[in-house]
């Protein structure tokens, strides 16, 4: 069965590099309203999956659906308009273009990107970018990063960074986020910032959230699902206390990295 | 006095094929290394319509732009697959593919290399006219080049330039605003070749070689990139610069490699201490 508001579902995903397999039968549904967190160690293909469901990856095998309808011939470009945005691990923030103009150029649909726009007569873009600035100002806000809207994006700390790239794809207004390791590398004082960014985006605005997380603590503190991939596969899928309790879990992952 | 004039039209004309690489070099990060190419479609366009179908030159001027538009665009779409050095490489070869074509093909008055005989209305018909005329031409891009820069749409060239995967990830499409920015670049440069046509009342493909695209670079380079006062300052600067040693009465076997040896030694210095140019605001190397 599937509705209007299934949110994203992927049936039995499989990928390989070459002769490597990187997993197999990789099923799991991120729901609206919910943050779904993703988690396992390096080369689990956690990065792999995000890049599978926004297209710029075609898994050999299996199928991505958003409410129902399969995204599987959607070019990258197009995956916000259909409602997917994403983030990356490696920010990749635009460096010369402040902080503000990070988010702005995020907010779909804008007049003022299109030429034959451009050189009419009138106030409409002009407008449009006030609105949007104020927009921007706002988001920006929710993060206490409103004084350094006017800064180089480049220019901030990594930390920073890491929130503008967050709330680029918040602009984007996207249903489902896909957040790889937002967390990772963010100055401690930051983080609680960025969790409840995503709570309210959540509870707020039923936005479906994919979190792709190493930080354990963040996962436990805004994770409603938590799906572990591990060996090539999924080893546990469920609500988030049980999953992080269970002792598979515990032994073969979350073990490793409290030991570490 | 007329010479004045002309060399002011010319500094008209360079300005505006230097906001037009600025557009796809400064604020886009595409490496062109062909502008005149599109210098010369403008400039063939232009006198063609006029002096051989008769078209009323303002008029020969507006559809040179929309041709040579057209013809950058299409020339642009093969190349897209590239990027960086091999991009460079690529419109650098465009340089000597047009030379042949206009050179074996273009149209040509007989006994000459090139094409003269232009039917030249009286905004564009003596020195003092064409300077009053371009002046107003190269206002008006100028202020049109900052409306297109200075808002969302430049907002979305400069993060093709930085990230066009994260420009992805953000529901654009880089390539959109590669071919809508080139195709403008190239019908600005166009409009410029028009102006040249008219300034220099003969064209000959010699005009047009990797020589001129080279020049191109280098006053966008000094003026800084992204930046419309910067395209403005480098041509004119430069230009001024170039020309005044015709006024230090030098003997010209002294003039000709002291103005290139200072030219060069400005060149070096300024990559070396101050690489966004004099106004720019891009550093590749950032």
């Amino acid at each position: 069965m599937t509705s209007k508001s299934d949110g994203l579902r992927l049936e039995n995903l499989a990928m390989h590099f070459g002769g490597v397999h990187v997993f197999e039968d990789v099923s799991m549904r991120i729901p609206p309203g919910q943050v779904t967190a993703c988690i396992g160690p390096n080369g689990a293909g956690k990065t792999t999956l995000i890049n599978i469901i926004c297209g710029v990856l075609a898994a050999p095998k299996g199928r991505v659906f958003l409410d129902g309808e399969p995204l599987d011939s959607t070019p990258p470009h197009q995956m916000v308009q259909r409602g997917v945005g994403r983030t990356f691990q490696d920010v990749r923030i635009f460096p010369s273009l402040t902080a503000i103009e990070n988010v702005l150029i995020a907010i779909p649909d804008q007049q003022g990107e299109r030429l034959r726009h451009l050189f009419r007569p009138g106030r409409s873009v002009g407008a449009e970018e006030r609105r949007n600035r104020d927009k921007a100002n706002a988001l920006l806000a929710t993060v206490a990063m409103d004084d350094v809207a006017d800064r180089p994006a480049g220019e901030l700390p990594f930390g920073q960074q890491k929130l503008v790239s967050l709330l680029r794809a918040v602009a984007t207004g996207a249903r489902i986020l896909l957040l790889d390791e937002s967390a990772a590398g963010v100055e401690i004082e930051l983080i609680p910032r960025i969790t409840a960014l995503v709570r309210r985006l959540v509870a707020e605005e039923s936005r479906g959230v994919l979190l792709v997380e190493h930080n354990i603590d963040v996962v436990r503190e805004i994770a409603d699902h938590v799906v572990v991939l591990q060996g090539g596969g999924v080893i546990a899928s469920g609500p988030c206390d049980s999953v992080l309790n269970d002792e598979r879990v515990i032994k073969e992952y979350l073990g490793r990295i409290y030991n570490a | 006095m007329d010479h004045i004039f002309f060399l002011g039209t010319l500094m008209c004309v360079w300005v505006m094929v230097c906001l037009a690489a600025n557009f796809v070099i400064g604020y886009t990060g595409m490496m062109a290394m062909g502008q005149a190419v599109y210098l010369g479609v403008g400039a063939y366009a232009s006198a063609t319509l006029n002096i051989y179908l008769g078209v009323n030159y303002f008029a020969a001027m507006a559809l040179a732009a929309v041709v040579t538009g057209a013809v950058a665009v299409l020339t642009l779409l093969p190349l897209l697959r590239l990027s960086g050095f091999y991009f460079a490489l690529a419109t650098l070869g465009l340089n000597f593919v047009f030379f042949d074509l206009f050179h074996n093909l273009g149209p040509r008055v007989e006994g000459s290399e090139g094409l003269y005989g232009l039917e030249l209305p009286a905004a564009l018909g003596s020195p003092h006219a064409q300077i009053v005329t371009g002046l107003l031409i190269t206002i008006a891009c100028v202020l049109a080049a900052n409306r297109l820069v200075g808002g969302a749409f430049g907002r979305a060239l400069r993060a093709t330039r930085d990230r066009p995967d994260a420009l992805i990830a953000l529901g654009k499409n880089p390539v959109h605003y590669q071919i809508v920015i080139w195709g403008v670049s190239g019908a600005l440069t166009g409009l410029a070749g028009a102006l040249y046509a008219a300034t220099l009342f003969y064209i000959d493909p010699t005009l047009f070689t990797l020589n001129a695209s080279i020049l191109v670079l280098v006053y966008v380079g000094v003026g800084g990139l992204a930046s419309n006062a910067g395209s403005v300052l480098g041509a004119v600067l430069l230009i001024a610069f170039t020309e005044s040693f015709r006024y230090l009465g030098l003997p010209s076997v002294l003039a000709g490699p002291i103005q290139q040896g200072l030219y060069g030694a400005l060149l070096v210095g300024l990559m070396l201490f101050r690489r966004q140019g004099l106004v720019g605001n891009h550093d590749f190397q950032e």
